[in-house]
């Protein structure tokens, strides 16, 4: 039996009955971030000092059929200050071909293709107005709830050097309420990747779109937004821009019940430089959005302007030192605001 | 509309003709570079998720790809369940400096092939040529490789090689690297077999 199998197609068709092995491979991991952040915002006279302590345990399952297949999935606990969570991934199967379709808990294919454009490291940060509204993310537009699936194709699908993902999510068909929530959504995204002498361009993008409902008045809008990216990587030196654009919400703004669209635009730009155990970077994101409540379209801009610049220091594995500074621009509603300022911080991430 | 046209096939015509005849070792080349958040995600090793976690993702991945990895190693994988199985691993070790679970495994599954050479100390298995009843015009023969005592999946290596009958004369045709994955995993999965049933 095993012979004819086996020569069916050159040397492999299927050797052996497919079973799903008798146990699963457990493993934990998890990572820590401490630090010290300070912050001069411009609406105080007082700066601040803070601690920063962030801590992420994980832990993966996953297994091989004898066909080949890993079955995998985690969940995680997470405590990050005032964030206390347990999270749950979704079930992935990789395919022997190495493509992979995640279930539950999948996320969005514009957000997998969306370009990591590089930016400062470190969590510093100034905390902005509940009102204002600028995109941060390049994929803002993009969405999905937990009752989803997300494929992922294998590298070089169609063509050499490509990838694509496609996303779909429903609601749990609970009754609409008050509070906008997001349903039946979608997404595809792509990744080519080429050189141009000793350079590697990332060019990657998406799209996703999905219902915003509620019991109140309807959003104009759907949330559903586009994003793309490129990336050049050559020797130590990255550098990368992104543009999104597209429409979200924000359900029961600012605690006042007010379901909020918000029709957006950002860009990122960023590079970053390793030299030796040492990576330098520097990023810049702009956001702008116009929001209003459900109804009808803002006709005034909220902006977000950010430049963030960090040294990070490779210590040992796992684990690396940052120096980060960041200076934050607002304006909401078309009016320049007192909620930007400067942030620095200073600490150690470890990865285990 | 006309533009619209000129701009699908022009990004047609890049997507299909910049990567031209790469090796397998360049389009790796090519990945390893790949600067989505997923593809970060991916090589990283990270266990947090896009989905669940962006940022919290995106920074764990970045440390470990700017660090080389974890505390432990290159990818989050500190077991913690295969801590008891370890004592009978090392028993049945004695003497072998390799998986012997593993070397079980792979003389299992290829057992309906003619060997060529055992090697239990260098690990290596070297299989004659072998023609299937079902299709006499190919041949086929393996070598695996064993690397070390512990039973994962850097530890063993599937290499076949292959050759088609042409003008009565055996002509080899290209080793295809998915069907190798294909046996490294059933060997991997009788040799995960063997330690469970082996207590």
């Amino acid at each position: 039996m095993k012979k004819e199998l086996l020569m069916a197609s050159a040397l492999v068709s299927t050797l052996g009955v497919t079973s799903v092995a008798q146990a699963v491979t457990a493993t934990m991991a998890g990572s820590m971030k401490v630090g010290a952040e300070f912050e001069s915002a411009d609406n105080s006279t007082v700066d601040s000092n803070t601690v920063m302590d962030q801590s992420n345990f994980n832990i993966s399952l996953s297994e091989t059929t004898d066909g080949g297949t890993t079955i995998s999935t985690s969940f995680e606990i997470v405590d990050e200050g005032t964030v206390s969570a347990d999270d749950d991934n979704a079930i992935k199967l990789t395919f022997t071909d190495g493509s992979a379709l995640e279930l539950l808990n999948a996320g969005s294919a514009a957000g997998t293709h969306a370009v990591a454009v590089p930016g400062a490291g470190g969590e510093q940060g100034i905390a902005g107005t509940s009102t204002n509204n600028a995109p941060g993310d390049l994929d803002f537009g993009a969405g999905s709830t937990a009752l989803g699936v997300e494929w992922h194709s294998a590298a070089d699908f169609l063509a050499d050097g490509l990838k694509m993902s496609a996303s779909w999510s429903t609601d749990n068909g609970a009754a609409k309420g008050a509070t906008a929530r997001l349903e039946n959504s979608w997404g595809v995204g792509a990744t080519y990747v080429t050189t141009a002498g000793d350079t590697t361009l990332t060019i990657g993008g998406g799209y996703g779109s999905g219902d915003v409902v509620t019991s109140g008045t309807a959003s104009t809008t759907d949330k559903a937004g586009a994003n793309v990216g490129v990336s050049a990587v050559t020797g130590d030196l990255t550098v990368g821009v992104g543009y999104g654009n597209g429409d979200t919400f924000v359900a029961n703004n600012a605690g006042t019940n007010v379901n909020t669209q918000v029709d957006g635009e950002v860009m990122k730009a960023g590079i970053s430089y390793v030299t030796g155990d040492i990576t330098l970077a520097i990023g810049v994101t702009s956001g702008e959005a116009k929001d209003n409540g459900f109804g009808s379209a803002g006709t005034t801009d909220d902006s977000s302007d950010t430049t963030g610049a960090s040294v990070t220091y490779a210590v040992a594995s796992g684990v690396s030192a940052v120096i980060g500074y960041t200076q934050v621009d607002r304006n909401d509603e078309g009016a320049s605001t007192t909620v930007g300022g400067s942030a620095w911080y200073v600490g150690a991430t470890m990865s285990f | 509309m006309k533009k619209y046209y000129i701009f699908i096939l022009a990004s047609l015509f890049f997507l299909f003709g910049c990567n031209k005849n790469l090796s397998e070792e360049e389009k790796k080349a090519l990945w390893d570079n790949a600067q989505t958040q997923g593809e970060i995600i991916r090589r990283s090793g990270t266990p947090f998720n896009l989905a669940t976690d962006k940022d919290l993702a995106l920074s764990d991945a970045q440390n470990r790809l700017r660090t080389g990895g974890g505390l432990m190693g290159e990818k989050a994988s500190f077991s913690f369940l295969d801590q008891d199985r370890e004592t009978s691993n090392q028993t049945t070790n004695i003497g072998m400096p390799i998986n012997p679970y593993l070397w079980k495994a792979s003389l299992e599954t290829i057992s309906f092939m003619p060997l060529s050479s055992t090697d239990p100390f260098a690990g290596t298995i070297i299989t004659d040529w072998y023609t299937a009843e079902t299709n006499q015009g190919e041949r086929c023969k393996l070598n695996v490789f064993i690397n070390g005592k512990d039973l994962k999946t850097d530890n063993l290596k599937v290499s076949s090689f292959c050759q088609i009958l042409k003008n009565n004369q055996w002509v080899n045709v290209p080793s295809k690297t998915e069907e190798n994955t294909k046996l490294e995993n059933i060997i991997l999965n009788g040799a995960k077999k063997l330690k469970l049933t082996s207590g």
